[in-house]
């Protein structure tokens, strides 16, 4: 048997390096009638807020070539919903549970850290700072070095639990970013959120999706990602979570060469849900077929 | 629960202009279906990376039936399939027609593709009172058979075939002659469930509407399928049309 195991910090052990992207996979309990969750090595919930959220009118998504362009704008069940509604379902999980936060100022964000800190099967959080679809917050937080480093410098002191920032692409320099996060002592990184993207019908002339731009995903970012996360690997130390196109093992396999630790599954849900199991397979079979006890001697080992 | 399946082809065929029946071997979800529930259908290697969501039309033991219209690249590739090709389909998904025993009319209102729903619920109603308000453009589209052909009323825009006008207008013309209490249920073009919203208003009917949007996942992962709705108290709200849908009460649905 191969060791599929990887470690993101002491703090958070993954028994494989496959996590789902969040806002991709609802609260992980709507494909258990066909899918075995627990092939997850973890769960990013949708980003979460204080409180609920209803999120944008609609239209809010545009199938794009290779893609799609949302807008969803981080409609979420909110704090307390969260804890009650989806605490059963995370007890029986074997993976971890990752909480995705959104706040939309920066007391948000830490009101929500405090509270989620002292729940035992939330096993760590990942702060979005980079929502393009939010006006208020969002994006702001995730563009601007000194911006993002104030905003997520203070989260530190208030849990020991593992502590990750998800970066987004629509910035000159993410390995600045990377950079600020490593500061401020966060256990990792992840990138890279959705990319700036829009499309107009040539007939009513409008904008396909309420927002005008949206957030581009899908097979069509993979080598945004990568280049990325390639740029990030060589300026920091702790570990980068690689998303962004992941359709395949494959895919995987490229994600770790690049140098990121483990990846999240993303946009492929809406179209393979079984992405997940294949993956898997294709991960065993490809370290037994290279000679590889342990994934773990992939991670950065592309010949860059 | 619902199912993700490799389904063989057992029939694919062409109906009329450009509308095709589609059917599948899929006892798992054939045997759990209910009218007004969908599917959605899986392709492989594509440019356009979303499944495409269709209503089941009907099923009959372990087989599985879809009445869909070419109208672009994917049902294009769909018109290609042929019997024995295997297809991964996810299903049943979404609520269904709600049918009550008091109910002495059941009306059922298709226009165009939004046929498909209605055929399911003929079958489902044999043994009950019901109309069925067929709506095309033109003679040459497709309008379902129903056992008892007296029950089907068809009405082109054109007026080739049957009542000249649409169906709501000829909806109009025979709801006076109808036994009460009547419920509508319906699917098709939105401006067609708009108006029988308004019908149903005007006539004290309740109506049951099948709408459609944009889907991503079909199953309540990308919240992309949102649709403008207003809960009990008036008070505006987003309802997902995978999820909490396709089927909603008229009152339910601000069509902006
Ligand atoms: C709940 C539901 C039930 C449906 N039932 C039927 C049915 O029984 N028979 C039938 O013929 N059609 C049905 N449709 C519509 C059907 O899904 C579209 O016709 C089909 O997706 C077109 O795909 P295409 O690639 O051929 O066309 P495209 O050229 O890609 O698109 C043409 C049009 O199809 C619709 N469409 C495209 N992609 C999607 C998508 N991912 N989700 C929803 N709609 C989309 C849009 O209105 C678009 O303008 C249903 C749709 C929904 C939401
Ligand atoms: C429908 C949809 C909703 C998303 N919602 C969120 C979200 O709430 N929070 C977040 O941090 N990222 C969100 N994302 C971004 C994804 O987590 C991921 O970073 C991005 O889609 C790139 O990966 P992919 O190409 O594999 O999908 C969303 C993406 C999609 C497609
Ligand atoms: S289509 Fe994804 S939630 Fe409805």
């Amino acid at each position: 048997m191969v060791d599929l195991s990887v470690e993101l910090s002491e703090k958070l052990l993954l028994k494989n390096p496959l996590m789902t992207a969040s806002g991709t996979f609802g609260y992980g309990d709507e494909v258990t009638d066909f899918v075995d969750t627990n092939l997850y090595g973890g769960i990013v919930s949708k980003s979460l807020s204080l409180n609920p959220r209803v999120g944008n009118p609609p239209p809010r998504i545009v199938e794009t070539p290779g893609g799609m362009i949302n807008s969803i704008g981080l409609a979420n069940i909110g704090l307390d919903r969260f804890l009650e509604e989806k605490e059963e379902y995370f007890h029986n999980f074997e993976g971890q549970l990752i909480v995705n936060i959104a706040g939309q100022e920066d007391d948000e964000f830490y009101t929500i850290l405090k509270r989620l800190d002292r729940v035992n099967w939330v096993r760590g959080f990942e702060i979005n700072v980079s929502c393009p679809n939010v006006k208020k917050g969002g994006i702001q937080f995730g563009t601007d070095p000194d911006f993002m480093f104030k905003l997520i410098a203070p989260m530190r002191d208030l849990t020991d639990k593992f502590l990750m920032i998800k970066l987004s692409p629509n910035v000159t320099d993410i390995a600045k970013m990377a950079v600020k996060v490593q500061e401020a002592k966060c256990d990792a990184v992840s990138m890279i959120n959705t990319l700036y993207g829009a499309a107009i019908d040539i007939y009513t002339r409008k904008p396909k999706i309420n927002t005008v731009i949206g957030g581009l995903s899908g097979p069509a970012v993979k080598p945004v990602a990568l280049a990325n996360i390639i740029k990030a690997r060589k300026a920091i130390d702790i570990p980068i979570v690689g998303i962004g196109g992941i359709t395949n093992g494959d895919d995987v396999i490229e994600f770790l060469l690049a140098g990121a630790s483990a990846v999240q599954l993303g946009t492929v849900h809406f179209f393979d849900p079984l992405a997940v199991v294949k993956i898997h397979q294709f991960l065993q079979q490809y370290l037994e077929s290279q000679n590889l006890n342990t994934i773990k001697e992939l991670i950065g080992k592309a010949l860059i | 629960m619902k199912k993700l399946c490799q389904s063989k082809i057992l029939k694919n065929e062409q109906l009329a202009d450009q509308y095709w029946k589609l059917v599948f071997d899929c006892p798992e979800i054939a045997n759990e279906a209910l009218p007004g529930q969908f599917i959605e259908v899986y392709f492989d290697h594509s440019l356009k990376i979303f499944p495409r969501p269709f209503s089941i039309a009907k099923v009959e033991h372990d087989a599985l039936e879809l009445i869909y219209k070419v109208i672009g690249s994917q049902t294009e590739i769909m018109a290609s399939w042929k019997p024995g090709e295997t297809v991964q389909i996810l299903g049943p998904l979404g609520n269904f027609f709600v049918i009550s025993d008091d109910t002495k009319t059941h009306i059922l209102v298709g226009g165009g593709v939004g046929l498909a729903p209605m055929v399911f619920m003929s079958e489902v109603l044999k043994e009950k009172n019901f109309l069925f308000f067929c709506g095309g453009r033109n003679g040459r589209e497709y309008f379902p058979e129903v056992h008892d052909p007296v029950r089907r009323i068809i009405s082109t825009d054109d007026g080739s075939v049957g009542f000249h006008g649409n169906v709501v207008q000829c909806l109009e013309k025979e709801i006076a002659a109808i036994e009460t209490p009547v419920v509508i249920y319906a699917c098709g073009p939105e401006k067609m469930c708009e108006a029988l919203k308004y019908f149903g208003e005007k006539h004290n009917i309740p109506v049951q509407i099948s709408m459609e949007t944009i889907m991503a996942c079909g199953m309540g992962l990308c919240q992309g399928c949102a649709l403008k709705t207003y809960d009990e108290n008036g008070n505006d709200k987003i309802s997902l049309v995978c999820k909490d849908g396709p089927i909603f009460k008229g009152e339910e649905i601000n069509f902006g």
